[in-house]
């Protein structure tokens, strides 16, 4: 998940109530300095103080790394580096099509992207964190940084699963597909390779809590249906009407608003679909951006290319409350950016500019500063 | 310990081949050499020998001194990519610099030392490539059963070795019974949904064709025609972990029958209790096939005591029969079947709602998620 504006908001209402954000915001000191290894590395989202939040799907677990890459930098460099997948893999020592990509987050306050990149073809491939400063691409060594991890228990087969023996080692993995830290939480999107679910987990930070997870019921509008287990796929947070939402982009595109208050643990929540964005498409990400005063939701897409929403929209919406029909586009209007093609992943660089990962037509990747829209 | 051989090369003749930085590389005579050399545990690592005591050991970067590049085109320096990570220990007079990850059969490294700048000493080594033996297999798909419903909603591939990450839907084909690829049957995830292991992969019909009165469903179909034969092929072009292109291509054929909107109903099972003091297993048949992987997680046994029966489960008759053979003889007594509540069949029918639910039409019940139970006896066995 790619947006921190609520960070700053929250810091501002301590402000305002005479609270000292330094002394609340500590958030690293439970962290200690382990060896931490990685066994896969999927999403990744800064929090704030430099922290970063690396999902890690095949050991279950959510790790928050204290990178230190706190001092803001005067003169942020702009992060452009052509054949970013080719020079990962120079400088982890193999080639191009023994490398994986799975997610990009730019630290807000120095403006270095770390990439989550998987270094081998299988499922057990190490994970490594890559780091862009400008054109400088470097490999984090993360055993000298302080860490907490977080184990996502409450799988829904805990008492099935738990027990002795070879023969009942789970065969289950949860797939995270995204995850961000919002108003003093980790949010944690995920599905299951067994049962078709999709899980919503709010881990409150510093790591604290059961983790279980709040599973999210959305209407549909695709479907014209209550569709329980459909997973989300990428979500952001944002203010509608002035209270904390967080609008979630499912695997078969409706945009769903959910109240951030009502995701607690075990919760049966109803979301508002907003958006129903056509069909045989799959959103990628998401950022929320501010430009000339007004609030816009940028969404990267597998087929439909980089649409442009008013978040002004979103508070409008009514809803979908009927089955869609005709083209496959209903509710709130939005834009699509031409010129934004080939786009894999997306985060916002600074308030004027974002960071994204796009294929070139020869196959590979570049990371590229674009202008917000 | 074993110096690997190590190619050097006169930079000095190929200077328009070997430089991707502007500058001609040369390589300097000097007394500095450059090795490639394997630990007792087999990791490898470069090697400097040959530094001068006078040489300023102890620096506190070695990245300055000395990098390894990897080289995909050996026609290039390497210089223009990024060195590559690693580790630097000075010890003796001697630097050794350990890779963080193991070199890549069929690559070539170039290992650089700077005397000062413009003044290099390279030595490149080619590790050799793996011969690489397609030796891995498709070994079942599940559903296993040959007739399946209309609105199936997943298939479970199980390989022989762990696979590649990041091929599955461009090597899985869905055809008709003329022979035609189904166009987008599949729910294309890029978090390909792999078991620990890598040898099981779950793959979903994409649910937007399978739902009723939806707007995919509508305007190319369903996924699958009742009546109709299918294949779901796999290609050879597939490769395991090791980077092997599976041995042989895969196909698994089936007919469709009509859609499944029911859910299980666990008092409709027919339980065959094993006697007491017998290894016998104890067996549940199902009306319909259920899902398999969720089989082995989701049905359990336990005592009066709440403790579990620990025994080996087996999935057989197309997913139709379950058994628990028990590691140790039944004890007579009252049993409990542990059912969890999201155990689904084929289609996506959970134990405590169907896959769909249309709030058009009617509000069912909802179920949360739970365990249920059904009790059992084992009688002693009759003589």
């Amino acid at each position: 998940m790619k947006v921190k504006p609520l960070v700053s908001m929250a810091l501002s209402v301590m402000l305002l109530l005479g609270l000292n954000p330094a002394a609340a915001a500590d958030l690293t000191a439970g962290m200690k300095t382990v060896k931490l290894e990685l066994k896969s590395a999927g999403p990744v989202a800064f929090g704030p103080e430099g922290i970063l939040f690396v999902a890690d799907p095949l050991a279950a677990t959510v790790h928050a790394v204290a990178t230190g890459d706190t001092a803001a930098a005067k003169k942020k460099k702009v992060v452009s580096l052509e054949g970013v997948d080719r020079k990962i893999a120079a400088a982890l020592g193999t080639s191009p099509d023994k490398i994986r990509i799975s997610d990009l987050a730019v630290n807000p306050a120095s403006g270095v992207a770390y990439l989550s990149v998987a270094r081998g073809s299988g499922v057990a491939a190490p994970a490594v964190i890559v780091t862009v400063r400008g054109d400088h691409l470097e490999s984090l060594d993360l055993s000298g940084l302080k860490s907490a991890s977080f184990a996502l228990s409450s799988v829904p087969d805990a008492k099935a699963t738990t027990g002795r023996g070879r023969r009942r080692e789970s065969a289950r993995t949860q797939a995270i597909t995204d995850l961000g830290y919002v108003n003093g939480r980790v949010l944690v999107a995920g599905m299951s390779n067994e049962e078709f679910s999709s899980s919503l987990r709010s881990i409150p930070f510093p790591f604290a809590g059961s983790g279980k997870p709040a599973s999210v019921e959305i209407y549909h509008g695709a479907h014209g249906r209550f569709e329980t287990r459909s997973p989300v796929r990428t979500f952001v947070s944002l203010n509608v009407a002035g209270q904390p939402y967080l609008v979630a982009a499912y695997q078969c595109t409706p945009l769903v608003t959910i109240p951030l208050s009502d995701i607690k643990p075990g919760a049966r929540l109803k979301g508002k679909t907003v958006a129903e964005l056509g069909n045989r498409n799959r959103p990628l990400d998401m950022i929320v951006y501010t430009k000339d005063g007004k609030e816009y939701m940028l969404i990267a897409n597998s087929s439909r290319g980089i649409m442009k929403v008013s978040t002004v929209d979103l508070e409008k919406s009514p809803g979908i409350t009927e089955r869609v029909s005709g083209g496959g586009r209903k509710g709130v209007p939005y834009e699509t950016i031409e010129g934004w093609k080939g786009i894999l992943q997306l985060d916002r660089a600074d308030d004027h500019n974002a960071l994204v990962m796009r294929e070139t037509e020869g196959g590979s990747f570049n990371l590229e500063t674009l202008p917000l829209p | 310990m074993k110096i690997a051989s190590a190619r050097f090369i006169l930079a000095g003749l190929l200077p328009a081949l070997l430089c991707g930085c502007g500058q001609p590389v040369r390589d300097e005579p000097g007394p500095v050499r450059i090795g490639l050399v394997s630990s007792p545990d087999g990791a490898r690592y470069f090697e400097v020998s040959g530094l001068d005591a006078g040489h300023p050991g102890g620096k506190a970067s070695w990245g300055g001194t000395f990098r390894v590049y990897t080289v995909f085109d050996k026609r290039s320096a390497g210089e223009e990519l990024p060195a590559i990570a690693g580790s630097y220990v000075f010890q003796d007079g001697v630097l050794r610099f350990r890779p963080r990850f193991p070199l890549e059969p069929g690559l070539a490294y170039s290992a650089r030392f700077y005397y000062s700048p413009g003044r290099v000493k390279e030595a490149r080594f080619e590790i050799p490539g793996e011969d690489l033996v397609r030796g891995t297999s498709v070994t079942e798909v599940y559903p296993s059963a040959d007739v399946l419903p209309e609105n199936l909603l997943k298939f479970y591939i199980h390989f022989s070795s762990p696979m590649s990450v990041g091929q599955a839907y461009d090597n899985t084909r869905l055809l008709n019974s003329k022979g035609e690829t189904v166009r987008y049957p599949f729910l294309e995830l890029d978090e390909e949904l792999w078991d620990p292991s890598g040898r099981r992969l779950t793959i979903f019909i994409d649910p937007g064709r399978i739902k009723q009165g939806v707007l995919p469903n509508k305007v190319v179909g369903p996924v699958f025609k009742v009546g109709e034969r299918y294949t779901l092929e796999i290609s050879d072009e597939w490769q395991d972990a090791a980077g092997a292109r599976l041995g042989a291509p895969f196909r698994k054929s089936f007919k469709v029958s009509a859609a499944d909107h029911r859910s299980p109903d666990p008092a409709a099972w027919k339980l065959a209790a094993p006697a007491g003091g017998s290894r016998e297993p104890l067996s549940l048949t199902f009306a319909a096939p259920l899902d398999h992987a969720l089989l082995h997680r989701l049905l359990w046994v336990e005592n009066e005591a709440g403790e579990r029966v620990e025994g080996e489960v087996r999935v057989e008759a197309g997913e139709r029969r379950w058994s628990l053979l028990p590691d140790t003889r039944w004890s007579p007594g009252r049993y409990r079947l542990m059912i969890r509540s999201i155990l689904e069949d084929l289609a996506g029918n959970g134990i405590d709602k169907p896959f769909e639910v249309d709030v058009f039409e009617q509000v069912r019940e909802r179920v949360d998620s739970k365990t249920l139970s059904r009790e059992f006896t084992v009688s002693p066995r009759q003589r």
